[in-house]
C-alpha cells in the first residue's frame, strides 16, 4: 500500500504537469520540461535536506527553509545578480554561510526550540535584507524580489534545468552513501561517537552536502517553504524511517509535492502564474501545524 | 551573386519595415493603451488580466504584470511582445529564448511615455510623428491648468497607506510642472512619511489614491478619483489632465 503511495505520488504530478491540457510539442519541450526538472528536482533536495537537517539536529522542526539556510541562498543571490556575479555562486556561498550560523547556533542552545528561534530570526533578517537591496537599486523591481522570497519557479533554459537536476540526483546519491552516519547522529552524539563516526564533522558535512543543491535552486526559484519539513514527516509516518530509505523516498516523494504545487499555481487562476512558494504554504502549514501539536503533545 | 543577396536582403528588410508586426502581445495595460492610441488595437492578441476598456474586448488574457503565463503567450504565436520595466528580467529571457521578439519599455517619465509612442507608433501604424503629436496635445492639455495651479508647491499623492508618491520626475509631475506648479519632492515615485509631506510645506496635495486619508498639517487636499486615466503612464493621460483640471479649476 505505502509503496502504491509514493509510486503514485512520483507518478501523477510530473504526468499532471507535463500534458495536462494536451500543450503543443513547443511548449511541452521548451516551458513544461524545465519546468519539471526544476520544480522536481528542487522539491526533491528541499525534502531530502530536511530530512537531514531533522536527523542531525535532532529537531523535528527543522529544514532548510525554517533554519535560514534557503533565505540565506537568496540573500546571497540576490547580492550577486546586484553586484554582477554569477547567483550560483552568491547562492552557494550565502546558503553555506547560513549552514555555519546555524551549527553555531545548535552548540550555542542545547534546546532545539532555541535553535528554531533562531533559524526564524535569520530567516526573517535575511528576507528583510533582501527587500532592502532591491529598494537600494530600483532597477530591480519590488515585484521581483517578492517573489523571489515567496517561490517563484520560471522556466529556464532546457539544459540549465537539466544541468541542475542531475546536480540534485547527484547530491541525493552521495547524501545516500552516508545516510549511516545520519541515523547515527540521529540516536545522538555519543552513541554516534562510539559507532565510529565523528559527530561534528560528519553533521557539517551532511548539513553542507544537503545545502548545496537547495541552495543553487534556490538562485534560480527563490525560496520554496514547508516541502522540507512536512514531506521528510509524511515519508517516515509511511514507514521509511531509515536513512537508505528516507533520502530516497523523501527526494522522490518531495519532487513530486512541489511538482503537483507548481501545476496547481499555475492552473488554478489561470492564465495567472501564482509563486509555488504560496501553494507549498497552504497546502503544508496545516500539516506543519499538526506536526508542532504532535511534536509538544509527546514533549509534554 | 552577391549582388543578387543584397538585393534580397534589402527587399527583405524593406518588407519588414512596411508590413511590421501583426501579432502583438502586451504585457503592461499602459503599453496597451499606447497600441491603441496609436491606432493599432487590432494587432493585439494577448493582453494582460488587468486591461480594461474596449480595445481589450475579445482578447486573450496572458496573466499579470510580473506574473505573465508564458505557455500561453506563447501559443499565441506573436511576432512582437512588448513589456514595461515591472515584468521581471527571467520571464523576459524565457520568452526570449522561445525565439520571441522582445521589446522592453521604462515608463515612468514624460519623456518614457513619448518615446514608447513614438516607437510603437512607427513600429505598429508606421506613423513616427505619434510620439511628438502626442507631447503637443499633453502640453496642449496641462496649459488651463496653470491658471488654477501656477508658483504652487504641489504634492501628488498616489496611496495613503503607506504614504506613495509621484514626484516631479514622474510623468505625473512633469505633467503638472509644464503648468507652472512646483511639484514635490524631487523623485519619480517614491514612499515618503508623513513627518516628510508636513515638512515639504506644500499648497495643495492631490490625492489620486483610494480610500481615507487625513494628513496632518493645515493644506488644501483636492481629491480627484483614482482612474486609469491618471494612473497608467499611457496617451490615456490627455483624459487625465482633464479630469485634474475639473477638480482643481472647477468648470
Amino acid at each position: 500500500m505505502r509503496k502504491v503511495i509514493v509510486f503514485s505520488l512520483l507518478v501523477v504530478p510530473p504526468l499532471l504537469l507535463l500534458f495536462w491540457d494536451s500543450p503543443p510539442k513547443e511548449v511541452l519541450v521548451r516551458l513544461r520540461l524545465p519546468e519539471l526538472l526544476l520544480s522536481f528536482g528542487f522539491g526533491g533536495s528541499l525534502a531530502a535536506a530536511g530530512g537531514v537537517f531533522q536527523g542531525v539536529l535532532k529537531n523535528p522542526l527543522a529544514e532548510p527553509y525554517t533554519l535560514g539556510s534557503a533565505a540565506g541562498a537568496a540573500l546571497g543571490a540576490s547580492v550577486a545578480s546586484v553586484s554582477g556575479f554569477p547567483v550560483e555562486w552568491g547562492a552557494l556561498s550565502g546558503g553555506l554561510g547560513a549552514v555555519l550560523l546555524i551549527l553555531f547556533a545548535f552548540k550555542l542552545f542545547s534546546d532545539p526550540l532555541s535553535v528554531l528561534l533562531f533559524g526564524v530570526g535569520l530567516t526573517a533578517f535575511f528576507s528583510a535584507l533582501i527587500l532592502f537591496l532591491y529598494a537600494l537599486f530600483p532597477v530591480y523591481t519590488l515585484q521581483e524580489a517578492l517573489l523571489f522570497t515567496l517561490g517563484y519557479i520560471t522556466p529556464v533554459s532546457l539544459t540549465l534545468a537539466l544541468t541542475l537536476f542531475l546536480l540534485s540526483l547527484l547530491f541525493t546519491v552521495f547524501l545516500l552513501k552516508r545516510s549511516k552516519s545520519l541515523d547515527l547522529l540521529s540516536l545522538g552524539d555519543e552513541t554516534a561517537f562510539f559507532s565510529g563516526v565523528d559527530p561534528q564533522k560528519e553533521r557539517l558535512f551532511l548539513l553542507v552536502l544537503s545545502s548545496v543543491p537547495v541552495s543553487l535552486f534556490v538562485a534560480y526559484c527563490g525560496v520554496v517553504g514547508f516541502v522540507g519539513i512536512v514531506v521528510p514527516h509524511a515519508v517516515r509516518f509511511l514507514g521509511f524511517r531509515r536513512g537508505t530509505l528516507l533520502i530516497p523516498v523523501s527526494f522522490a516523494v518531495g519532487g513530486g509535492a512541489l511538482t503537483f504545487s507548481q501545476w496547481v499555481a499555475r492552473t488554478v487562476l489561470y492564465p495567472t502564474v501564482l509563486p509555488a512558494g504560496v501553494v507549498t504554504a497552504i497546502l503544508g502549514v496545516p500539516l506543519f501545524l499538526y506536526i508542532l501539536w504532535r511534536y509538544t503533545g509527546v514533549r509534554g | 551573386m552577391k549582388r543578387v543577396f543584397f538585393v534580397f536582403f534589402w527587399f527583405f528588410l524593406l518588407s519588414l519595415s512596411v508590413f511590421g508586426f501583426d501579432r502583438v502581445v502586451s504585457l503592461s495595460p499602459a503599453l496597451t493603451d499606447i497600441v491603441a492610441y496609436v491606432g493599432a488595437g487590432k494587432k493585439l492578441v494577448g493582453v494582460t488580466v488587468f486591461c480594461s476598456g474596449s480595445v481589450c474586448r475579445g482578447k486573450e488574457r496572458v496573466g499579470g504584470i510580473v506574473n505573465p503565463n508564458l505557455e500561453k503567450i506563447y501559443s499565441l504565436h506573436p511576432d512582437l511582445v512588448i513589456a514595461t520595466t515591472m515584468t521581471p528580467k527571467r520571464d523576459i529571457e524565457a520568452l526570449k529564448r522561445l525565439g520571441l521578439k522582445v521589446l522592453v519599455f521604462r515608463l515612468v517619465s514624460l519623456e518614457d511615455v513619448v518615446n514608447a509612442t513614438g516607437k510603437l507608433g512607427e513600429l505598429l501604424s508606421g506613423d513616427e510623428d505619434e510620439g511628438r503629436e502626442l507631447l503637443r496635445r499633453i502640453r496642449e492639455g496641462a496649459l488651463p491648468l496653470s491658471r488654477c495651479l501656477k508658483g504652487k508647491r504641489v504634492v501628488v499623492v498616489i496611496s495613503s497607506r503607506p504614504l506613495y508618491v509621484a514626484g516631479s520626475r514622474s510623468y505625473l509631475g512633469e505633467i503638472l510642472t509644464m503648468a507652472g506648479a512646483e511639484v514635490l519632492p524631487d523623485t519619480t515615485f517614491s514612499a515618503i512619511s508623513y513627518e516628510a509631506l508636513v515638512r515639504l510645506k506644500p499648497d495643495l496635495v492631490i490625492f489620486v489614491g483610494r480610500g481615507e486619508f487625513h494628513p496632518p498639517g493645515n493644506f488644501k487636499v483636492v481629491r480627484v478619483a483614482p482612474s486609469d486615466d491618471l494612473l497608467h503612464p499611457s496617451p490615456r493621460i490627455l483624459r487625465g489632465v482633464e479630469e485634474i483640471r475639473r477638480a482643481i479649476c472647477g468648470r
